[in-house]
């Protein structure tokens, strides 16, 4: 427009778009009120373009689009001789005009805005369907179908009692009541139990060793066995409840993630007794003996990892290790106490799992844990 | 007559689409041309028409363009543009085949 545009410098600036300021024009066309007022049509048709435009709710850039061609329009109507009471008739709904026409000029955007405006509906989708989630999840009641700790302790049910370890470890660890004594405290290889020949801890632990003989031979019987056999659940069994005094009661849903895990700890012990029980034998130069130790641990590594729980295998690992370390240290100190029968033996036994991958195998039981969480909420 | 709406709703735009063959035309010159050649059955609310021809933008079938008339009024001319053309000449043939195939049925015709 040519016109020269009245008002101070903020009324252009705030009425003038980008573009125009871009091009150092201060046109201030935006401003709808004057584009409408200025028009020469009747006070009606102003009105009713001025309400339309309104409820577009579209930009000023768009709205200023319409209002021209609106003006055109009724200006144009009144050139073809037409009332104004009919052109407004004729015009329709003017409701509707605005939602249509809100729409259609939308669809006209830019594909930034599109893409802005689906980005902004799919975000309030998920965040509707979040809290639909939330609704049914807090709504909802549990309806577990799968006894889950039936299916943990399947391999047990289905292993005769004769072949089951748990329960000789139970009466090695009954008869040992001063496990949680101090020969047992300390960090992790420092404790008392973990003293070598020669240390200054070495004396109490043989004199504990000696006094506990039974326990030992206990735990390398329970070693043997091809199944732990520890009967899992939320709380402690009648059974256990010795063995574990101040374990928790089995309350409330029994949910996997709440099993008691307290036999670990309890193996790490029986697993600690026997590496000391061979270290004494090497130092005796009983070889059956730390062979049987070795063997021991070994044995409960195996029974440890078939358990289900992700650290029940970083535990068995860990008693592998040591056992392992143990037989190293055997024969470079040692070498003269073991036969090539011996050291066959050895190399058997050190030979299993056949892949590194049988070390760990807890996905299936980490997948009955998720499924038994799932089915609790 | 009035057209049901979900008739219009496919004449339309056909409608408007073949006006516009023949030269760009501004909006109150479509509703008069709209009224006058289809007898008025075709006469849409100007409610209807202009959103119409805003769909057909976003669609790339017409352009628009703006011209200042004499009296320095600002006047939107649409026209069709070729993508515009080529819809246009399958919704001839649509429609010709629809028309045919109602004739065949007795709707309309002899």
């Amino acid at each position: 427009m040519a016109e020269t545009v009245q008002g101070g410098l903020v009324y252009k600036l705030r009425y003038t778009p980008l573009r125009d300021l871009l091009r150092g024009r201060l046109s201030a066309r935006l401003d709808l009120r004057r584009q409408i007022d200025a028009a020469e049509i009747s006070v009606p048709a102003k009105s009713l373009i001025q309400r339309l435009v309104k409820a577009t709710k579209l930009w000023d850039i768009e709205k200023i689009a319409v209002v021209d061609e609106l003006i055109a329009h009724f200006a144009d109507a009144d050139a073809a001789g037409k009332s104004i009471d009919a052109a407004i008739a004729a015009f329709g709904d003017e409701r509707t005009a605005a939602r249509l026409i809100a729409r259609a000029k939308r669809r006209n955007r830019g594909a930034a805005w599109q893409i802005f405006r689906g980005v902004r509906f799919l975000t309030v989708a998920l965040v509707a369907f979040y809290i639909l989630l939330g609704i049914v999840f807090f709504a909802g009641k549990p309806s577990p179908r799968t006894d889950s700790f039936a299916i943990l302790n399947r391999r047990s049910i289905q292993t005769p009692l004769a072949q089951r370890a748990w329960p000789i470890y139970r009466r090695a660890l009954l008869a040992m009541p001063d496990r949680n004594g101090s020969l047992f405290v300390g960090s992790v290889q420092q404790a008392p139990i973990d003293a070598e020949p020669g240390g200054a801890d070495w004396p109490a632990l043989v004199e504990w060793l000696r006094a506990h003989r039974a326990a030992i031979d206990l735990i390398q019987q329970g070693s043997e066995k091809p199944v732990l056999g520890y009967m899992h659940g939320q709380g402690v069994s009648l059974e256990d409840a010795a063995v574990f005094p101040g374990a928790p009661p089995a309350s409330g849903e029994p949910l996997i993630i709440n099993a008691f895990t307290g036999y670990i700890r309890e193996l790490m012990i029986v697993a600690s007794v026997e590496a000391a029980d061979m270290r004494l034998a090497v130092a005796e130069g009983n070889t059956a003996a730390a062979m049987r130790g070795f063997h021991a641990q070994l044995g409960i590594a195996d029974q440890l990892q078939a358990e289900p729980f992700y650290v029940s295998q970083i535990i068995a690992l860990s008693i592998r290790r040591v056992a392992v370390h143990h037989a190293d240290r055997w024969i470079a100190t040692h070498p003269q106490m073991l036969g090539d029968d011996d050291l066959q033996a050895l190399a058997h036994r050190l030979a299993e799992p056949d892949n590194a991958t049988d070390l760990l195998r807890f996905a299936a039981s980490q997948r009955i844990m998720f499924n038994d969480l799932i089915q609790h909420m | 007559m009035r057209i049901e709406r979900e008739l219009m709703r496919g004449a339309g735009p056909v409608a408007v689409m073949r006006l516009l063959e023949g030269g760009e035309k501004y909006g109150y010159e479509l509703v008069q041309l709209l009224d006058r050649q289809s007898q008025g059955v075709l006469a849409m609310g100007q409610s209807t028409l202009y959103p119409l021809l805003y769909n057909l933008q976003a669609k790339g079938l017409v352009a628009a363009r703006v011209e200042t008339a004499d009296n320095r009024r600002p006047r939107k001319y649409y026209r069709l543009t070729d993508k515009g053309k080529r819809q246009l000449a399958r919704d001839r043939k649509q429609w010709q085949a629809l028309s045919a195939a109602m004739g065949k049925l007795g709707l309309i015709g002899g």
